[in-house]
């Protein structure tokens, strides 16, 4: 597989956060898939992103500006 | 003059073989019978005539289930062979239930998060280890199919894993969405208070 269509999961410390970074997500035109957050990381409920891991350096800077923080992880195939 | 289309001892798809054909053949508009002595074949050429846009109502007595058809003056062009809408039992991954979605949002309280709860329902349901038979959307679910979304995208993958999609005809019309559906089938309220009330496990997030 190639190193573009790999997916990455992003995953954030509330869910104001997903959806302020899904917000900026979507005003980049950055395909997306809201997903649970896996069993192995947190057994709460919660959600994530999951984005191509090639977007992730257009996204960095507006996530920087806009303080939200969050941990990535490479999902398996 | 009726013209009788009688199935009965049939197993599908030949009751829905025989209907389209009788279907084809009429080009007087005659009200056209069909007979079938069991509910499934029943569901299966309702859902058909549904699918065409073909007014219908459904008389049962003892088990023997009458189709009565008025296609007078309304052109028949099936959209898709008869014999697919022939259901097969569920298996492997399918459970038995179905999923109602009422809204475009998962819960009430707040919009937002109704939003990304419902992107993530969809999304979650393909993981799990028994998929639904269905999902019927109704009211603001139908907008969920909607061309260009994510949530519609969503929806084609759990259709393309065999899980049918079916939204409610009503409500696409009202939000006047017909022509910017990219998946299901596009039903009617007989249609989805039958598949209620079938008996099969209801899951209403």
């Amino acid at each position: 597989m190639s190193e573009s269509s790999d997916k990455c999961l992003l995953l954030f410390q509330s869910i104001h956060k997903v959806m302020q970074a899904e917000r900026i997500i979507v005003s980049l035109g950055i395909v997306y898939q809201i997903v649970p957050v896996p069993k192995e990381f947190s057994s709460e409920c919660g959600m994530c992103i999951e984005i191509d891991c090639s977007d992730i350096e257009v996204i960095v800077p507006e996530f920087q500006f806009n303080n939200i923080f969050y941990n990535k992880v490479k999902v398996d195939v | 003059m009726t013209k009788i289309v009688d199935c009965r001892g049939q197993l599908c798809p030949q009751p829905l073989i025989s209907t389209k054909r009788a279907l084809k053949e009429n080009v007087n508009g005659e009200v056209i019978q069909v007979i079938i002595d069991n509910a499934t074949s029943c569901q299966n050429v309702s859902h058909f005539l549904t699918d065409n846009a073909l007014p219908f109502s459904i008389d049962e007595q003892s088990g023997i289930f009458t189709i009565t058809i008025n296609s007078l003056g309304i052109e028949f062009n099936p959209k898709k062979e008869a014999e697919e809408y022939c259901e097969v039992s569920f298996s492997g991954k399918s459970g038995s239930y179905l999923v109602v979605l009422t809204s475009n949002l998962m819960g009430s309280g707040n919009e937002d998060l109704g939003k990304i709860l419902m992107k993530g329902l969809l999304n979650t349901l393909p993981n799990l280890e028994k998929l639904p038979q269905e999902i019927i959307c109704y009211n603001s679910a139908v907008t969920l199919a909607r061309k260009g979304t994510d949530t519609a995208q969503s929806l084609v993958k759990l259709n393309n894993l065999g899980v049918k999609i079916t939204l409610c005809g009503t409500c696409v019309d009202f939000f006047g969405i017909k022509e910017d559906i990219e998946v299901g089938t596009i039903s009617n309220m007989l249609y989805i208070a039958e598949r209620l009330s079938s008996g099969i496990h209801v899951v209403k997030p």
